[in-house]
């Protein structure tokens, strides 16, 4: 008998389609193996197809593009409408374009998710995030090597709860890139279920940061300072925002930077909505230091 | 008394304009005219602006190149004939060009290409040129081909000073390369003004011109970075603002691309497998896919897996790897070990033996090994113009196990340990093995020439003997990339280099070592030479002639490394301190033995 098929997203751009067709879905293909695996694509961009539906081992590709609404799509908001056009239950694998699972990481993500809701039926709701494992450079944040229980998980490879997923509300589109994923977990640990790491499932992750350069800076750390301010805020109130500009303060960065993403936050700001955390606040919501959750 | 080619074809003298600081040096050179010849050369005295001056002289409708050179310069008496030879070999090479100077700076790196002859120092050994992004201006060869707007829109910075940086930064923009070579080598009767370029940074109208087009907060200038973070608009680093600057290495890499004509640099990879380790094949099969996508435009990627196993099992290993890979160009080949050879030597012999093509590279990564993700920008970068040289880069050991058997096997962990460094290619020339094979990129015609009648009896240290015999055999420039470009796996077991038994490490090393001493054909480089006459030693160590308290201290330095190691890699220092304990437990004084010469293998 052949395990039950699986749904996967993945978002991308333009410059995204030659890496997907030639290493992450010859990759995905040999790390679902039987099992039968649809890979739905999502174009941040714009509502327009980049791929045609394609077959490749025990996987099916399709384009789901065209069933968005118009606009530039941050990352949060594309896998949000990714969710309503593909509707997958009771999870959903979520890569990046430039991500290469390994071999028994699809089996891997599964067994754990399984096993932590079967452990769970009689006491709680079980896993929201099974994250797995990225080679050849990890997120330097712990995890209980016992039950898996890590406080935030990364979004470029992770299995989903799709109940929890819809529970909270999915992503939260304001931060547009960088930190959503934080956001998301802290508020599935809010609700209730858990957020879980996988070491077996294995997946190399060709990121950009390997190429960073001194000399200029990139998207991400002006978006990833700015949604910084904006997390600290959301999840802990004006207090978390005295410490998050204090943390910012103290950064190297430019001062001129630091300036602009002042201003970016400040912009943003009226628009982003306080979570009550009340007196319950969960143990895994923590700001240990300029951008560091862990 | 010179040929129309040095004249041009309407037999005009090449222009040199002299931008004297004052009437003295400008007398100077006046009377040194008739020292030389082809050449036409008219000094400006005190200009305003160095870079209105260029902009005045492009927009006189001139065809050709012309030279502009500060006044306390020195060139050569052949200046004619070197910028004649430069200007025919960028024609060939690099049409694109649209400005050549004397000391450049790489864009990734820093580091500075230098054909000024000072006080402090000699040129650079690079005999092709060198794409730089940012130019000093001791001396500038500019083509006006590259420049035909009307007028440009280079700001105006006052004074001598800004002319090499402010027309490389127009070039770029323009998609055009920027070069240093040593055809316009110039010797300073002055030391240079470190501070000069800083000055022409702190302009406001430059700033203002730099801030309106790039997004660079450190430019790297010849002396440094300069401080530009101020000028910069952040707001070009929003992808749902409007606002867009330009990142000058992008622009770097378009020209290069631009120049090379849709022709990028070759590299073919050449890994070994006995096809008996498919887990870790298919990781270093991904890795090069995932460079190949990387590199794409600079770097075209292929791979040709060699084995001394079975032809059949190779048909099949290449089908399942295209599989895995189906953008990436795949070849396999099956050797059979010539007799009194053994097979690591062999099978790469025979390899590069049989490669069809003798331009480009080959880079040779076994199957263990895989190339990291951020090497290929660097690797396209230095290839770029530069068919012949041998790129070093730096290499990362990772400790690894692995669980599980065959096809099913997975990493279970991984800790990085110290890299080999890419300037470890300084020692190979004093008998000290410091570059792995899968740091180096070797040419394909130089490599083959190499290896050319040689006997190769060896086992081991067959990387050692190809990079000697490439050293020593072949007129080869050597580039050093600082980024680490390839990942090595370490394991307890399957790896040739944590063998307990040295046995056949020895006999290689001998055989290698033999052959390349004995060779009657090959040069032998004066590092080497001296590095013997100094008391070193041929030993694959380098240790064994030194004197004591250089040893000693030798055992100090690697304390430090170990213990400096341990705290900046607490997860290995815990990995490490987990197996002393296991292996202490399991075998008493001698695995305590054991587990300190494996920490000391893994750190040397």
């Amino acid at each position: 008998m052949s395990p039950p098929p699986l749904n996967a997203l993945c978002i991308i751009g333009p410059p995204h389609v030659d890496g997907l067709r030639d290493l992450l879905v010859p990759s995905l293909a040999a790390a679902a193996g039987a099992r039968p695996l649809t890979l739905s694509v999502l174009n941040y961009l714009e509502p327009v197809p980049l791929l045609e539906t394609t077959q490749v081992g025990a996987v099916t590709v399709r384009d789901v593009s065209a069933q968005r609404s118009a606009g530039h799509l941050g990352f949060g908001e594309a896998v949000n409408a990714a969710v309503a056009i593909v509707r997958p239950e009771p999870y959903f694998l979520l890569l990046n374009p430039d991500t290469l699972p390994m071999e028994g990481f699809v089996d891997a993500l599964v067994a754990r998710f399984d096993a932590a809701s079967r452990a769970a039926r009689s006491k709680g709701m079980g896993p929201g995030i099974v994250e797995a494992r990225q080679w050849p450079s990890e997120h330097p944040k712990g995890y209980d090597a016992d039950t898996g229980e890590t406080p935030w998980a990364s979004g470029a490879c992770c299995l989903i709860s799709s109940a929890a997923f819809e529970a909270v509300g999915g992503f939260d589109p304001i931060y547009f890139l960088y930190n959503e994923d934080v956001d998301l977990s802290w508020r599935i640990w809010q609700a209730g279920w858990t957020v879980l790491y996988e070491p077996k499932a294995l997946c190399a992750h060709n990121t950009g940061l390997h190429s960073y350069r001194i000399d200029r800076f990139y998207t991400e750390h002006l978006l990833s300072c700015r949604n910084f301010l904006v997390i600290a805020w959301k999840f802990f109130g004006a207090a978390g925002e005295r410490r998050a500009l204090a943390l910012l303060r103290d950064t190297g960065f430019p001062e001129t930077f630091k300036r602009q993403v002042r201003t970016a936050y400040e912009a943003m700001k009226p628009t982003v909505r306080p979570v009550s955390t009340g007196r319950r606040r969960h143990p895994a919501l923590r700001i240990t230091g300029f951008n560091l959750f862990h | 008394m010179f040929d129309r080619e040095i004249a041009g074809a309407d037999g005009a003298l090449r222009e040199v304009f002299v931008l004297c600081a004052d009437r003295r040096e400008e007398e100077t050179w006046v009377r040194r005219r008739p020292a030389y010849v082809g050449v036409r050369i008219t000094p400006i005295l005190r200009p305003a602006s160095a870079c209105e001056t260029i902009a005045a002289l492009l927009a006189d409708g001139r065809s050709r190149p012309f030279l502009v050179c500060r006044g306390d310069v020195w060139f050569g008496l052949e200046i004619a004939e070197q910028v004649a030879d430069l200007e025919r070999d960028l024609a060939a090479t690099a049409p694109h060009w649209a400005v050549c100077g004397a000391l450049g700076v790489l864009p990734d790196s820093g580091d500075t290409v230098s054909f000024l002859q000072h006080l402090h120092g000699g040129p650079t050994y690079r005999r092709r040129p060198v794409p730089v992004s940012v130019l000093d201006d001791a001396i500038l060869l500019v083509n006006p081909a590259a420049f035909t707007d009307a007028a440009p829109d280079w700001p105006a910075v006052p004074g001598a000073a800004g002319a090499g940086l402010v027309l490389s930064l127009a070039a770029l923009l323009r998609g055009r390369l920027v070069l240093a070579d040593r055809r316009l080598l110039v010797a300073l009767a002055e030391p240079r003004d470190p501070a000069a370029t800083a000055r022409v940074a702190a302009d406001a109208a430059f700033r203002a011109w730099y801030g309106a087009r790039f997004l660079n907060h450190l430019l790297l200038g010849v002396d440094g970075p300069l401080d530009m973070a101020d000028a910069v608009d952040w707001r070009a680093l929003d992808p749902t603002e409007d606002t867009r600057r330009a990142d000058l290495v992008t622009l770097y890499d378009g020209a290069l691309t631009a120049a090379r004509r849709e022709r990028p640099a070759s590299v073919r990879v050449l890994c070994r497998t006995m096809m008996d380790r498919p887990a870790l094949l298919r990781r270093a099969i991904r890795s090069f896919a995932a460079a190949a996508q990387e590199g794409a435009g600079l770097v075209s990627l292929s791979v040709l897996l060699v084995t001394t196993g079975a032809e059949e099992t190779m048909a099949e290993t290449v089908a399942a790897m295209r599989a895995l890979a189906p953008g990436l160009p795949i070849e396999g080949r099956a050797f059979s070990v010539r007799e009194g050879r053994h097979s690591r030597m062999d099978v790469l012999l025979q390899a590069i033996q049989s490669c069809d093509q003798d331009d480009g590279h080959l880079w040779m990564v076994d199957d263990d090994d895989f190339i990291l993700p951020g090497a290929m920008p660097g690797i396209g970068r230095r290839l770029a113009l530069d068919d012949g040289c041998l790129l070093v880069g730096a290499s990362r050991r990772y400790e690894e196990t692995w669980a599980g058997e065959g096809g099913t096997r997975c990493l279970d962990t991984w800790n990085p340990a110290p890299e080999w460094p890419a300037d470890g290619i300084l020692l190979a020339l004093a008998g000290m093995n410091k570059t792995p094979i899968c740091s180096m990129l070797a040419p394909v015609r130089a490599m083959k020439a190499a290896i050319t009648g040689v006997s190769a009896r060896g086992d081991y240290y067959e990387d050692y003997f190809l990079l000697l015999r490439l050293l020593t055999t072949q007129p080869v420039d050597v580039t050093v990339l600082p980024v680490a470009i390839a990942g090595i796996s370490l394991r307890d077991t399957e790896n040739t280099v944590t063998e307990v038994d040295r046995s056949r490490w020895h006999m290689s090393y001998a055989t290698v070592m033999g052959e390349i001493l004995r060779q009657p054909d090959h040069c032998m480089p004066l590092a080497w030479q001296m590095s013997s006459r100094c008391g070193g030693s041929m030993d694959a160590s380098g240790e064994a002639g030194l004197p004591r308290w250089v040893r000693r201290l030798g055992m100090l330095t690697y304390a430090h490394r170990a213990l400096r190691h341990g705290l900046t890699n607490p997860r290995a220092l815990a990995s490490r301190t987990g197996r002393f304990i296991t292996l202490v437990r399991a075998r008493g004084l001698r695995g305590a033995l054991a587990a300190v010469i494996h920490y000391g293998r893994a750190l040397r």
